[in-house]
Formats: structure tokens, C-alpha cells, sequence
């Protein structure tokens, strides 16, 4: 009987195959993985010194040329100049450094090393990539894993990674001799094949092996700029067992991964993203789907190391140790000003002034407030995943050792984000990083050590310039804003500017509509150039108006799949700064092509209705069509010429009617409960040619503002409808969820105790009308304040793909509408393009690609453009308070403000002319100079805090108007501008 | 006792009756004398060969001189523990080249696997006590058989067990089971230094008046009296018990006293074939 068996671990070590065994556990279950291999003797070194493997090599297309350089650079070490070949913690911890323009050239990158990092790291396996297929740093992928000589079976009884480690080794010593055999006979100078690992045991192994290597930092000593490359050495690497002997006060240990998961899955910890509270570092909160209220995380010890945005798991302490929110206002920088950045001796995880600082020492009255009792505290037990990214800040200068100048020493650095604590970097730059701008990112967070230990990877620029703080800010919010690459501008029409609207004839006219004869106009603010939409209206014989919004047809030239809609995609909106835009299009389509801009003409996309003069809905259409738009007015403009007796020509009256129509619109959805919230707007006035901020202005609202917004809104609807009826399970919409009641639990009573006001949050009907009601005879500012503290309890509008939600979710709450899309500005946001995408098909305009059919494609990018949407805001407003930053440099300003929020030491103001709001601690209202500790009163359930200034009594209420002075100063410690508010008694 | 399955095997054997009355009268002889001369509790001779796929937890193949083959694999899955559900841990099925899926035979034999097999297999199967492995055991006859196939079946299933390995566990008792990936690491289902505890086979016996048989071929079987499949364990112990369709020949109806020595002398057989199995799965 023949046998069946093979045996798996071949006699034959040429036979070309080779197979492994191996069970591979997931979730509780177990699966056993054979894996067969065959083995190749063609796969080629690469190197342009070998020619038996340019004669081997297999042919075909997609071969590339041979990369490692006939001479590569030398070092000091190696004179004769040198391949590396490292390893694949190398890659974990510094690939900073080895992305670096000065130097790593010519680098091998084994595939055992290339899949081990794409296990561990998924973003650094893809920067590995994208050096790999950048041309001039010359790395090359050899896989060895699949090549004869350089393949590696496991030995019994030895691990995964002592497996690898040997494959490393064997493949440098194949390279070597491969190598001395090429150039055998011929004088050329052979290069050395260098190792790096810092692994002890495999370097201690490849010496033995008579093998060239040698660790990272002995590598960098020997390069050019040394010092400032030994600085991006992620610390991580560093040897802790060290720090390990040292302190006895740690952090408690992180759990299993298994036990979390039991725990999870069992009920007993809950798993959820940690968030730190803006006024009080100490105190963090996580939202678990277990507890409608967020969790409390009280104390150093109980956040256990977790980052704001960390994904943690934490467990509930006992009823007894459950404490209440704080409220006190505690900053980072004030309680821990005096720390040591060096780590030789062991440190206190707490200390005394932390513990007092979460105790509440304020008077309180008693009260059944259900602020006041206990909630829910819990404490971090493991991290699941941390989200670290690029950190900018600046190097705190009490931090930096004079003495040690030229050395290496540890600094602190400190996080222009509030709610990140403070970083521990080494450096031998400290005193060239004094007073600038650096990005750095976090290593690790040994419990032996109070702060996360980082490494430095570039310098912005000099503080407060207005390029260092800008970059700041966008790389602090993840703004893409480096220029579009070649490959998205090869993707634009080679007419460029002088593209124009074809012909009749022309095949892109197939399914377009001629509108060119229509008395379309356009209303923007002030200096706009990428106009989105434009609008006409004009009476009917019925008596009925045939009104139009014609919006710019970006898809016309952003096709599906191509780079410049990746590109776009990932932007995911266009992001406005003060001074700058950082556009999703490139300028020639987003300024000129596709912008409706006057006089010429244009593509568009075309809703038209007919509405009877009551603003009621007849009939919709939407079709492709061109435009030729006859002015592109301001809002102010507009408004004149609307207001201009004088001007009775039909354009003017199409905008009256317009006006009419949009008014009536308005008080329908009012009447629907749509909400009118206040956001602060601010104008900067800038000087013209610097730029630098002159004044700071609260922006007017006009009644054409009004008139753009409600057609805008009707046009959206509309569009959502229809693409709703035509894909019901990946249309691209907007919705706004209902904000839960207990929301609005803090606002109301506040509004109920001190001014007798009721909010009802029913529905947003009732809200809006007691939002009217709010009003305080004495104050018209207060209707505004309240209107801004409750857009603060509502959740944030999303996008989301229609398969994912019921019907009845698709409701947006703000704007009182059961469906809801963007549509109306594809030029700066990415949701709209694929809203013209999915409408376009839903008019059989074209075919609907496949991307767009795709739910979890859909689901993905609803995801990345509801991140980029709020980063592009909190961005946009972080550029504003820069700016009226700058705009106070040197002035004194009194303005009124009102108290916002008040704590047990201190309260926060809002000034309405700037739109900022500060802070207030009990101790700066001392009038006995600052020794003096002001004794306090605070009550929490009448919302009063009753200051002893030393020389009188002050009594501070909520929603108080009250007089502060505003100046601006430089932090002589830090070097970081601040806004400072003083109350006026 | 079962009743007695109807089988296509005993059915169509082409044997006239003069034949079959011939070899009833030959195996009624004392000593009886069988048609290829072996003794009455010889076993025909057979190959068999271990783990022969990489891709299960234990497998074997088992060749029968007159060409039938059976292939058996073993896969086990982690599964949570459900209240008294020791006994659903094992999964057989049984294909039959050529044949449907509700085919007497297919049924018959993977019911008496599983009364076989299971109930003891159970116990060994338990991670913790949240958790067990759920232990599926595939067989396939390869070629149509002529012979019944159970004995076949039975000792396959038997090497499959003896050879298979479940993964280490490296996790502590009360959390969610986690496996080491190395699979030299894995442990034995059976380990072999209690060669008392092995799973239990079934032996096909016939008996022709008052003589027994074991491992008889077709045609002994078309004139036996009472073909049986007893099934026993190391210790002699019977398991089961199942009746097939004997022949048409004889008066019908067979004796107590034979069916009483058919179980005593199954022990000792067993015994025998046990230690058979044991050289084999040593020898690997």
C-alpha cells in the first residue's frame, strides 16, 4: 500500500518545499494553520554590484530595477561603505530617525521583519512602505522568507522570536557571502553587511557568528549630525530594568488582556474611551454603555496612566470611595510646577498637594442636590489601545538645566492641548529648543515613572510666529496641509484656467439642461472666491415662482477612484483659519472651475421648484446643467440693492422675491421647532499687508444672510429625499440626534434657581419657544448667553450612511426636519460630493459607482469626514482665539462679561465682543496683595460664591453681568502669551 | 437489543445455494474451517498509518486486505460550556463513497461510533469549567465496502484518538481560554502512559451453530445465525451491542448459551486487538 503521509519537515533540503504548523488562537477559539511553502532560488539581493542576479533574475513586468546603490555611503565604522539590515524593534522605535533625510540609505528590509512590524504596527508598517517606495532613500524588501538559502525553520522549543532573530542573522550572512561571490575576482570594494538590533542576545549571537552589527545608538554616534539624531532615539528603548530597582510608590499594574476581556464581557469593568475634564487635570470621565451618566476617574493613582482619547477599561470602586465631580479648578502647570524632570531618584505618584487640591475645603451648604451626591467612581484597571499621535508644545523652561547646556539632559515638555500632561524628553538640544514650537510623540509610561516619556521629532519654529503657531495648530487637529502631490494635480483638465463651457455639440452637454438664460446671482461674505451656489427666481404664468438653486458641479470633475478624490476624501472638508484656507480641491477647480463665479459661465447642478407665493412646495426637479451667473453679490450688497427702491429690474426682483419667499420659509420652520442657537462669531479686521489683527468684531446678521440659509436648507432636504428613495441603504446623510434630558439637568436648574426661568426640553418646539421666553428685561445679552449654553447640552450633528439607522433616526433635531443631507457646498466639503455622486444617479444622470454601493465603504468615510468636520472647527476657533490673542498684545481693554460657570475657587467669564472666555481664580480677586488667601463661600445649590477680598465682600451669582479688564501678558516662566481677565469691584 | 438494521451488504451476495450450503455446512464443523483457512478468532491482516493530515488534530487510515479504506479525521473547537451538555461534545458523521447521506449504513455506523466513542471522551474534553473543546470526528470510506465495515471504522476512529493533540493552554482557570501557538507543545488527548484508558472498540462476530467467528467476510456472514457488533473497552467491559441481519440458511434463531460465549470470548479478542493497536500507535 502506498503511503499517504508526507512527512512535513522534509529529509530533503532541496526538494523546494518547506511547511510549518501552528495554531493560531483568536477570541477563545483555536484553529491549527499549515502553512507550505516553495522555496526559490531567483529572488534577487538587488544590488547593483551583482550580476549573477541580474542574469537569475526572473523576468516579466513587474520586476523592478535593482535598488542597493554599487557604492553606498561609508561610515566611520565602515569605510568601504555598508548595506543595513535591521532589525525589527529598530523600526518600532525609531523610525523617525531612519526617515530622516541625512541618513539611512541603502537598507535591506527583511520580510520577517516587514510582517512582525505590520502585526505590532499598522501605521508605522505603512510609513515603512512608503519608504520603500520612495526612490531616492533606496530600501529594499528582500524575502527572504521565500528564498532558498536565507529560509528558516523553527527549532522545537524555540519561540517566534528567537526564530526571527536567527532568520535575521542568516540572512546577513547570505547576503555576505552572496556578495564576496558577485564581486569575486574583480576589485571592486565590497560593502559590509551591517545588522542593527539592540536586542543584547542577537548581537552578542551575530558576533559569534562573525556577523557585522551593532546597536542604534553606537550607529548614530558615527553619523553626521549625531546630536540631534540621538534625540529622536524613541525613549522606549532605553534600558528600564533600571528605573524598575528605584521607587517603590508605582502606579498599580495594568491587568491581562484575558482577564479585561472576562471582565467585560461578564459585566464587572466596563470598557470605554477616557476623556480629562478641561478645567480640572486630575479628574477624567468615561461614558460606558452601562451607565447613562459618565464614570468619574478621580485622582493620579486612579487614572493609572490612561492619555485623553485612550480606549481603557476601568472598574467601579466601592459605594464608599465614590466621590462627586470636582468642582475646583485645577491646572497642571500651577500644581506641578516644581517637579524634577530627571528620573534618578524615586518619585511619589501623589503627593500631599495633589491630595489637598481634590479635597473640597469651600464651605458648602447642605442640600439633597443631585449634583451633590456621589456618582459613580471608578478607577483604570488596562489599556486596550492607546491613541497616541504627534504632540505639539513647547520645552517648559524651569525645566531646563543651565548647567548642563551642551549634555544631554531630560526636559519637560509641555502639551499645547491642556488635557495632555506633561511629557519627559531627552535632548542634547535643550537650550536651542528654549522658546520654540516642537512636535513630539509618546514612547511609553513605565508605572515607576509619574509623567509618559516621549522623543523629539522636529522643530515648528520660534513661538509665537505666526507660522510656528499656525503649523501648531493644524498639526494638533490633524489638518493635511502640506501642497497637493503631483499625482492629484495630474488628475485636473489640461485646459487649466482657460477651460470653458463646450459647445452645444460636445458630448458632456448629453443630460445637461440649459439654464444660461436665467437671471441667476450669487450671495457670499465679503472677498469669497469659491463660490458654491447661486440662486434665481422668477414668476410663473400660474402666479405660482419656478425658484432655483444651482450649485457647483465639482463631480463633473472629480471623478470616483481617482487621486485627487482620495485625496479629497481624506482631507474630508476644507478647513478656514483666520488668515489661511487650507482648500480639499486644488485652487484652479475650487476658485475657478468649478466656483460660479459672475459673468462667465459655468456647470452646475440645478434644483428647481415651484412654489406657490405661500412657500409651498409644488413640484422639485434636479437635473446637470449650465449657468451663467450675473452677479456675485456680498450679504451687505445684496441687502442694498434689495432695500434700493430705485432698482426695478427683473434680477432685483427675482431677489425680492427671493427674500419674501425665504422669510415665509423661515417661520415655517419655526413653527416645525426648529432651533435659532447663537454661536459667538467673531471677525478679526486685519491690517492688509502683515495681516496683523486690527479689531476684533462680533459678526451682524443681515436679513440676506437668512435668505441664503433657508434656500440652502430647502435645497438639502429636498436632495435628501430623493437620494433616500433612490439607495435607502447607503445614502450619504446628515442627522442630529435628540440630546438626552439629563443634558439639559444642569442648565435648567441653573436657569430655575437663579432667575426663575423654566427650559422645557421635550421637544425641540418646546425648547425653542422657552429658549424665546428666556429673556432678562435688563440684560438682552442673557437671551444670547442662554442660547449658547444650550447649544453646549446638545449632541453634534452627523454623518451617517442611511443602512446604518432606522427611519426615525434619521431626524434632525436643530433643524426640525426628518431628513437631512449636505449638499450645497461640494467645493469645501467631501459629504457633498458624494451627495451630487449618489443624486446624479439617482436622476439617471449617470452610473452610480461602485464604491458608492459599497455600506462599509460609505460607513468608513462617514467616519474619517465626521472626524475632519470637528477638527476643522476646533481648529477654525483655536485660529480665532490665537488672533484676538495677538489683537490684545499690549492693549488694556474693559468690557463686560458675564459668569458662565462658577467652582469653589474660581469662575469663568464669556465676553461677548471677543467671544473668548477666561478664567478667574478666587486668589487673584485678593486686594492685599497676593499673600493673602482669600476666604470663600461657596454655595452649590444657589449657584453664589461670596468672595472675602480682604478689604470688602464680594458676591459673585451665575449669569451675572459683570465688568472685567482685559489684558494680555507673557509668561516670563513659559514664554506661552496668555489672555488674563480682571474682575472690576 | 437494537433491532437489526437491514443492510445492502448482506443482501446481494452472489452465492448459489449449493455454495452457501457448503460453507454453512464447513463453518458448522468442529474445528470449523473457514473459507481462507483462518482460525476462528484471527483477524485478516491490515495496514494502517497515523496523522497523515497536517490540517487536523489527529487523523489515520486504515486498509483492509480486500480494498476497503477508511480515512478518519479528528478536529476539536473551543466552545463555551452549556449545562449537561457532556454528552453533545463529540460530533461524528460518517461518508460512505458512493452513497447518500441517510443511507442505512452511513446511520447505523455513526450512531455506533458515537455510542461507542462519546460518553467516556466527554470527560476528558472539559478547559475550566466555562469552557470545553467540542471534538468533531469526520470518517471516510474511501471505497464501497465489501465486507461490513464496522471493526474497520472502529479501529480507524480508535488510532485517530490515540494520535490526536489538543493545544496547551496557557491562560489561568477562570479567564477566557488562550492557547500557546506552538503546536509541538500540544498535548495528547489520550497520553500514552495509561494505555488502560483508550477509547472503545466495536468487533464484528458471527456465529454458524454453536461456533463463533470474528471478523467475518461477507459471505460467512450470509450463513451465519446472528452477526453481531459488540463493542468493548480495554477492560472487557461490553459497551453496546447491535444485531445485523444475519443469513437465510439455517433454521434461524441462534442459542442463548452462543450469544453468552460470544460476549465472554469478545473481552479476550479485545484484549488482543487492544494490544495490536497499542504496537501500532507506538510504532507511529
Amino acid at each position: 500500500m502506498t503511503s499517504l503521509k508526507r512527512s512535513l519537515a522534509d529529509s530533503k533540503s532541496d526538494s523546494g518545499f518547506a511547511s510549518k504548523v501552528f495554531l493560531r488562537s483568536t477570541k477563545g477559539k483555536c484553529v491549527k494553520v499549515v502553512r507550505e511553502l516553495y522555496l526559490r532560488e531567483d529572488i534577487p539581493c538587488s544590488s547593483h554590484l551583482c550580476i549573477p542576479c541580474t542574469a537569475t533574475a526572473p523576468a516579466g513586468a513587474d520586476v523592478r530595477p535593482f535598488v542597493l546603490s554599487a557604492t553606498p555611503a561609508g561610515t566611520a565604522a565602515y569605510k568601504n561603505g555598508h548595506y543595513l539590515i535591521p532589525d525589527t524593534n529598530i523600526f518600532l522605535y525609531c523610525m523617525d530617525i531612519i526617515e530622516h533625510k541625512s541618513a539611512f540609505y541603502d537598507v535591506v528590509v527583511l520580510q520577517t521583519v516587514l510582517e512582525e512590524l505590520r502585526n505590532r504596527s499598522l501605521p508605522l508598517y505603512n510609513r515603512l512602505r512608503g519608504l520603500t517606495s520612495s526612490e531616492d532613500k533606496r530600501f529594499y524588501v528582500f524575502h527572504n522568507e521565500f528564498r532558498k538559502e536565507t529560509y528558516v525553520t523553527r527549532l522545537p522549543e524555540e519561540t517566534i522570536n528567537d526564530r526571527n532573530d536567527r532568520a535575521v542573522r542568516k540572512a546577513c550572512a547570505w547576503y555576505k557571502s552572496h556578495l564576496e561571490e558577485a564581486v569575486a575576482g574583480s576589485k571592486t570594494r565590497l560593502p559590509e553587511i551591517v545588522m542593527l538590533t539592540d536586542d543584547k542576545d542577537n548581537l552578542a549571537k551575530a558576533r559569534a557568528e562573525g556577523i557585522a552589527c551593532c546597536n542604534i545608538k553606537e550607529y548614530v554616534k558615527g553619523l553626521e549630525n549625531a546630536d540631534e539624531l540621538l534625540d529622536m532615539i524613541s525613549a522606549a528603548l532605553e534600558n528600564q530594568e533600571a528605573k524598575a530597582a528605584g521607587g517603590e510608590m508605582l502606579y498599580p499594574e495594568y491587568y491581562s488582556m484575558s482577564k479585561m476581556n472576562t471582565g467585560v464581557k461578564a459585566g464587572t469593568m466596563h470598557q470605554g474611551i477616557f476623556n480629562v475634564s478641561t478645567y480640572n487635570f486630575l479628574e477624567g470621565s468615561i461614558s460606558v454603555p452601562s451607565f447613562n451618566r459618565p464614570l468619574i476617574i478621580l485622582g493620579r493613582e486612579n487614572i493609572n496612566r490612561a492619555v485623553t482619547g485612550d480606549l481603557v477599561v476601568v472598574e467601579l470602586l466601592p459605594k464608599d470611595q465614590w466621590k462627586q465631580p470636582s468642582s475646583k479648578i485645577v491646572e497642571e502647570e500651577s500644581l506641578t510646577k516644581n517637579d524634577n524632570p530627571e528620573t534618578d531618584q524615586p518619585e511619589q505618584i501623589e503627593t500631599e498637594q495633589e491630595r489637598k487640591a481634590l479635597v473640597d475645603e469651600a464651605k458648602k451648604l447642605q442640600g439633597s442636590n443631585a449634583e451633590g451626591k456621589p456618582q459613580p467612581t471608578a478607577k483604570v484597571v488596562g489599556v486596550v489601545k492607546r491613541n497616541w499621535r504627534y504632540y505639539v508644545g513647547h520645552v517648559d523652561p524651569s525645566s531646563v538645566s543651565k548647567s548642563k547646556s551642551r549634555g544631554q539632559q531630560t526636559v519637560f515638555l509641555l502639551p499645547m492641548d491642556k488635557r495632555i500632561p506633561k511629557i519627559r524628553i531627552r535632548t542634547r538640544q535643550a537650550s536651542e529648543l528654549m522658546g520654540k514650537r516642537i512636535v513630539v510623540a509618546i514612547d511609553s509610561w513605565d508605572r515607576t515613572s509619574r509623567y509618559p516619556v516621549g522623543h523629539f521629532v522636529r522643530s515648528l519654529g520660534e513661538l509665537e510666529t505666526k507660522e510656528a503657531e499656525t503649523e501648531a495648530l493644524l498639526l494638533e487637529y490633524d489638518v493635511q496641509y502640506r501642497p497637493f502631490p503631483k499625482a492629484v494635480l495630474d488628475c485636473l483638465p489640461s485646459e487649466g484656467h482657460d477651460w470653458k463651457v463646450p459647445d452645444m455639440s460636445d458630448p458632456r452637454w448629453k443630460g445637461r439642461v440649459d439654464y444660461r438664460d436665467k437671471l441667476i446671482c450669487s450671495i457670499d461674505p465679503p472677498g469669497c472666491q469659491d463660490i458654491d451656489d447661486a440662486l434665481h427666481a422668477a414668476p410663473l404664468p400660474n402666479g405660482n415662482y419656478e425658484v432655483g438653486v444651482h450649485i457647483a458641479d465639482v463631480t463633473h470633475f472629480v471623478k470616483p477612484d481617482t487621486p485627487m478624490d482620495d485625496e479629497a476624501a481624506s482631507r474630508g472638508t476644507t478647513v478656514y483659519l483666520v488668515d489661511k484656507r487650507i482648500d480639499m480641491l486644488p485652487m484652479l477647480l475650487g476658485t475657478d472651475l468649478c466656483s460660479l463665479k459672475p459673468y462667465v459661465e459655468r456647470f452646475a447642478f440645478s434644483t428647481i421648484w415651484e412654489i406657490t407665493p405661500d412657500a409651498d412646495i409644488v413640484s422639485v426637479k434636479f437635473s446637470k446643467s449650465a449657468i451663467a451667473s450675473r452677479e456675485a453679490f456680498s450679504y451687505e450688497q445684496a441687502q442694498i440693492r434689495i432695500d434700493d427702491a430705485s432698482a426695478q429690474d427683473d434680477l432685483t426682483k427675482g431677489m425680492r422675491t427671493l427674500l419674501m419667499l425665504s422669510k415665509k420659509l423661515k417661520q415655517k420652520r419655526m413653527d416645525a421647532g426648529a432651533l435659532n442657537l447663537a454661536s459667538p462669531e467673531v471677525r478679526i479686521e486685519a491690517e492688509s499687508e502683515t495681516s496683523d489683527p486690527i479689531d476684533v468684531k462680533t459678526k451682524q446678521m443681515l436679513e440676506t444672510n437668512s435668505l441664503v440659509e433657508e434656500f440652502m436648507l430647502l435645497a438639502n432636504i429636498s436632495v435628501a429625499g430623493k437620494i433616500y428613495e433612490a439607495f435607502p441603504q447607503t445614502a450619504m446623510l446628515r442627522r442630529h440626534g435628540a440630546p438626552p434630558a439629563t443634558n439639559f439637568e444642569e442648565l435648567q436648574k441653573q436657569l430655575k434657581t437663579r432667575k426663575g426661568l423654566s427650559l422645557r426640553v421635550d421637544s425641540s418646539k418646546a425648547l425653542a419657544d422657552s429658549l424665546d421666553e428666556c429673556v432678562d428685561a435688563k440684560d438682552p445679552f442673557f437671551n444670547t448667553l442662554v442660547r449658547i449654553l444650550a447649544t453646549r447640552c446638545m449632541l453634534s450633528a452627523e454623518y451617517f450612511c442611511s443602512g446604518t439607522q432606522a427611519y426615525p433616526e434619521f431626524r434632525h433635531y436643530g433643524l426640525a426636519s426628518e431628513i437631512y443631507t449636505h449638499f450645497t457646498s461640494p467645493i469645501r466639503r467631501y459629504a457633498d460630493v458624494v451627495a451630487h455622486r449618489q443624486l446624479a444617479a439617482a436622476i439617471e444622470y449617470e452610473q452610480l459607482h461602485p464604491s458608492l454601493h459599497s455600506k462599509s465603504k460609505l460607513e468608513a468615510v462617514c467616519k474619517n469626514i465626521n472626524v475632519r468636520h470637528r477638527n476643522a472647527q476646533f481648529a477654525g476657533r483655536a485660529s480665532v482665539e490665537y488672533y484676538v490673542g495677538q489683537a490684545l498684545k499690549g492693549r488694556l481693554a474693559q468690557e463686560d462679561g458675564f459668569v458662565m460657570k462658577i467652582f469653589s475657587n474660581g469662575f469663568v467669564v464669556f465676553v461677548p465682543r471677543f467671544g473668548i472666555e477666561g478664567v478667574i481664580k478666587v486668589k487673584e480677586l485678593s486686594e492685599v496683595g497676593s499673600a493673602h488667601e482669600p476666604k470663600t463661600e461657596f454655595d452649590d445649590e444657589k449657584y453664589t460664591l461670596k468672595v472675602d477680598t480682604g478689604k470688602r465682600e464680594v458676591l459673585l451669582e451665575l449669569f451675572e453681568k459683570i465688568t472685567v479688564e482685559i489684558t494680555d501678558s507673557k509668561d516670563e516662566a513659559t514664554g506661552k502669551r496668555k489672555i488674563n481677565m480682571k474682575l472690576l469691584m | 437489543m437494537a433491532p437489526p438494521q437491514a443492510t445492502n451488504l448482506t443482501a446481494t451476495t452472489p452465492l448459489s445455494p449449493a455454495e452457501l450450503s457448503y460453507l454453512r455446512t464447513s463453518l458448522l464443523l468442529s474445528p470449523p474451517i473457514r473459507p481462507d483457512a483462518r482460525s476462528p478468532t484471527t483477524f485478516r491482516p491490515l495496514t494502517a498509518e497515523l496523522d497523515i493530515l497536517p490540517s487536523t488534530h489527529g487523523s489515520s487510515r486504515i486498509v483492509w486486505p480486500d480494498g476497503g479504506e477508511c480515512i478518519v479525521g479528528i478536529k476539536a473547537e473551543v466552545e463555551k460550556a452549556v449545562v449537561d451538555g457532556q454528552n453533545k461534545r463529540v460530533e461524528v458523521s460518517v461518508e460512505v463513497a458512493g452513497q447518500r447521506d441517510d443511507d442505512p449504513l452511513a446511520v447505523f455506523l455513526t450512531q455506533s461510533v458515537l455510542d461507542t466513542i462519546a460518553p467516556r471522551l466527554g470527560e476528558r474534553l472539559n478547559i475550566g469549567e466555562r469552557w470545553n473543546w467540542k471534538v468533531y470526528i469526520d470518517i471516510l470510506l474511501l471505497t464501497p465496502p465489501i465486507s461490513h465495515p464496522s471493526t474497520l471504522l472502529s479501529l480507524g476512529v480508535n488510532l485517530a484518538l490515540r494520535c490526536t493533540k489538543l493545544p496547551l493552554l496557557i491562560s489561568a482557570a477562570e479567564e477566557d481560554p488562550l492557547f500557546s501557538d506552538d503546536w509541538d507543545l500540544a498535548k495528547p488527548l489520550y497520553p500514552s502512559n495509561t494505555p488502560s484508558e483508550v477509547p472503545a472498540i466495536s468487533l464484528l462476530v458471527a456465529s454458524v451453530g454453536e461456533n463463533v467467528f470474528f471478523d467475518p467476510t461477507r459471505e460467512e456472514m450470509s450463513v451465519a445465525d446472528c452477526v453481531l457488533v459488540v463493542s468493548v473497552d480495554y477492560d472487557g467491559k461490553v459497551i453496546a451491542l447491535r444485531t445485523l441481519e444475519s443469513g437465510s440458511v439455517g433454521e434461524g434463531g441462534v442459542n442463548r448459551k452462543v450469544v453468552a460465549r460470544i460476549v465472554s470470548q469478545c473481552a479476550e479478542v479485545g484484549r488482543e486487538v487492544f494490544e495490536g493497536l497499542e504496537a501500532i500507535a507506538k510504532a507511529g
